[in-house]
């Protein structure tokens, strides 16, 4: 399981004098579900679209699967599957004779009802492509990106503006991907879907990747502390929390101070001496680990969304 | 193949599903024939057949003939013109005679003596009355004279030469020019645009990922409108016959291959007025103004008589004059404005130099 899915090195790539792409080195493992996370206008697209030949990137070495990829090669095309962030099928076309008219560029593919079944679309197998809601589209377009049992598979966004139901269905089916032991690389700005479904992630911002890691090891590096949230009250303040015993941050939060703390039960039996000391009313709290949206948070001083 | 087969269906289901481009590409076309054949074809329907007489033999044969021709029975369905050859036939050109008849010097002497003889017969070939009532008639007659001659085999046989009459039916020159229009609108219209939304749309580059060739993919949607535009074609012929009551011409087997020269070099260029169109709205102002430069300054929609002299020029850079031109000629005879081999050569280069240039341009996104 060493050998190497898909390897990119020093990856570059301008539109005019923005950056998109800068300097962007990574390789993913055979079998390894990857994510590359980063807000809006971080380089996701341009970086996957690269490797896919879908855009020429102005210099970098990309090799996929072993070999360095032409970007047009159908033969080689027959081993990847590819959904792309932003894309459009034939309006009249209804989702069944797509799937099949995709089925008739392989030579090996999954049979169209199980497929169908797969993505939760057999109900709307007549509909016309127009007519299909946001995450149904999703859905179809991830179809056609399994649809020929692809050893390698881009996913851009996959879950981007669905709702969590549609979500879910979209994560159990990478799940299954993983199980299978095909290698996804997968980009999301979602801090909890790269949490949820990736071996490893690369946290892009600017066009470069200012970390990589398990989900685990960067929520580790940045956050050895867990995340108190506390109802914000009258005469609680920032200050005063961050006095606190073991405390390393505070930030605030829809309402919320989160509190991070290196040994909760000293930080806890802190706050309450201190609440009584001030008669003061606690509100809700709630204990969590970190995320890698503290994470993101704390590397890029940004919000992610 | 498996691959170009399933995008063919794709693209042909795509465009039958789309209402507009089937009224735009296929009934629009017919329609148009249809109405300025009907307005402006009236009036062809003069009653009684007019026919010129040119009597080159003065033998018992003849005078005999001419005798039928001349009998009171007769000149209530044909008025007759007697005078020499070359005058009749420019009488025929004017629109004025149905058919023309000579009557060759030797008539009467070589077929007493039990040899064939060719007996001249002009006709329009554009003009329903001239094809049907008026060689018809002579053809009909000349089959009496045969019993008159009592010459058994039969020695009279008859030389049918077609003269364009200046004036002629307008269906016939409305029918083929407006199948040229389709054409023109096949490629505008139904290339040119739906590429281009398929370009905004993604459609495109989601193909472009998939494993095909780029060969593959213009494969399929060229050659789906080029099927469009034969069905089209016959559907015109059909049209033109049954409808507008058109005699096809001598060269009526050359229709599908010119037709097929025009869908292929249209259909080009509205592959590259798309690769030339960065966006929708350019592809539409693209597309509008080549629509209106070719319909009125290619002699499709009028005769290219009524140009203004100051816009004849123009005439002769829209291709659109010489596909239909070259319609004209080989669907009904059409009298043309540049021979046969002309207008084909021009079609064929513009075709090799659009190819290049488009693939030189063509963009997926
Ligand atoms: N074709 C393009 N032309 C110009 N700028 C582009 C193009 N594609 C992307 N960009 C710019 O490059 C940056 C990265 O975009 P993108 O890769 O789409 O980010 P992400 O997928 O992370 O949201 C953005 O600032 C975007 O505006
Ligand atoms: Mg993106």
């Amino acid at each position: 399981m060493n050998e190497m899915a898909l390897q990119v090195t020093d990856l570059r790539k301008s539109y005019g004098d923005l950056k998109a792409v800068d300097g962007v080195t990574f390789s993913v493992a055979t079998g390894e579900v990857f994510g590359i996370l980063g807000p809006n206008g971080a380089g996701k697209t341009t970086t996957v679209e690269c490797i896919e030949g879908l855009r020429r990137p102005d210099s970098g070495e990309i090799v996929v699967l072993g070999r360095a990829f032409g970007a047009d090669d159908p033969e080689f095309r027959r081993r990847l599957g590819i959904q792309l962030q932003s894309t459009g099928l034939y309006p009249k076309l209804t989702v069944r004779e797509i799937m099949r008219l995709f089925t008739a560029f392989y030579d090996d593919t999954l049979e169209t009802d199980a497929l169908l079944d797969l993505v939760g679309l057999r109900e709307r197998q007549n509909a016309p492509t127009a007519k299909l809601s946001g995450g149904q589209a999703q859905r179809l377009s991830l179809a056609l990106a399994l649809l020929n049992k692809p050893e390698l598979v881009f996913l851009d966004e996959p879950t981007t503006g669905l709702d969590p139901q549609a979500r879910r269905a979209i994560w159990d089916l990478v799940h299954d991907l993983r199980r299978e032991g095909r290698t996804v690389v997968l980009t999301t700005h979602y801090m909890e879907e790269a949490e949820e479904l990736c071996d490893r992630v690369a946290v892009m911002d600017h066009g470069h990747i200012i970390e990589l890691g398990t989900p685990r090891e960067l929520i580790a590096k940045y956050f050895r502390e867990t995340a108190i949230e506390v109802d914000q009250v009258d005469g609680l303040t920032a200050e005063g929390l961050a006095a606190l015993p073991a405390v390393g941050q505070v930030t605030e939060e829809n309402g919320r101070f989160v509190v991070f703390s290196a040994a909760v039960p000293k930080t806890m039996s802190g706050l309450f001496d201190w609440a009584q000391a001030h008669s003061l009313e606690l509100g809700q709290m709630v204990v969590r680990q970190a995320t890698l949206e503290d994470v993101f948070l704390k590397i890029t001083g940004r919000r992610i969304r | 193949m498996k691959a170009f087969t399933a995008l063919y269906l794709a693209n042909a289901r795509e465009f039958v599903r789309d209402r507009l481009a089937m009224v735009i590409t296929i009934i629009m076309p017919l329609a148009f024939a249809g109405f300025f054949g009907m307005i402006f074809g009236q009036g062809d329907q003069a009653a009684g057949i007019r026919l010129g007489l040119a009597v080159q033999d003065n033998g018992p044969l003849s005078q005999q003939l001419v005798a039928i021709l001349e009998s009171p029975s007769m000149a209530e369905s044909i008025g007759l013109t007697v005078a020499d050859e070359e005058k009749l036939v420019e009488s025929l050109r004017a629109g004025d005679l149905h058919a023309v008849l000579v009557l060759p010097a030797g008539l009467t002497e070589r077929t007493a003596a039990g040899e064939a003889v060719n007996v001249p017969v002009y006709y329009d070939p554009s003009s329903q009355s001239s094809t049907g009532m008026g060689l018809g008639f002579v053809r009909s007659f000349l089959n009496q004279a045969n019993l008159v001659a009592q010459s058994a085999p039969e020695l009279i046989t008859v030389d049918e030469r077609s003269v364009m009459a200046e004036k002629q039916n307008p269906a016939a020159f409305y029918a083929p020019s407006m199948l040229g229009l389709a054409m023109l609108w096949l490629g505008v219209f139904g290339t040119a645009m739906p590429l281009v939304e398929m370009r905004e749309k993604k459609v495109l580059r989601r193909l472009a990922v998939a494993p095909l060739s780029t060969r593959t993919v213009l494969a399929a949607q060229v050659g789906w409108r080029v099927t469009v535009g034969m069905v089209q074609t016959i559907l015109f012929v059909a049209f033109s016959v049954l409808v507008l009551g058109l005699i096809l011409g001598r060269q009526a087997h050359l229709i599908l291959p010119i037709a097929l020269l025009g869908a292929v070099t249209f259909v080009t260029l509205g592959y590259f007025i798309a690769a030339l169109s960065p966006t929708s709205e350019a592809a539409i102002a693209i597309a509008q103004v080549v629509n209106f430069a070719m319909t009125f300054l290619s002699g499709s929609m009028f005769e290219p008589e009524f140009l203004p002299a100051a816009l004849r020029p123009a005439m002769y850079i829209m291709p659109l004059t010489y596909l239909s031109d070259a319609l004209r000629q080989v669907m009904v005879g059409f009298r043309p404005l540049f021979p046969l081999e002309v207008d084909v050569a021009v079609l064929a280069g513009l075709l090799l130099v659009l190819v290049p240039l488009t693939i030189k341009f063509w963009r997926w996104e």
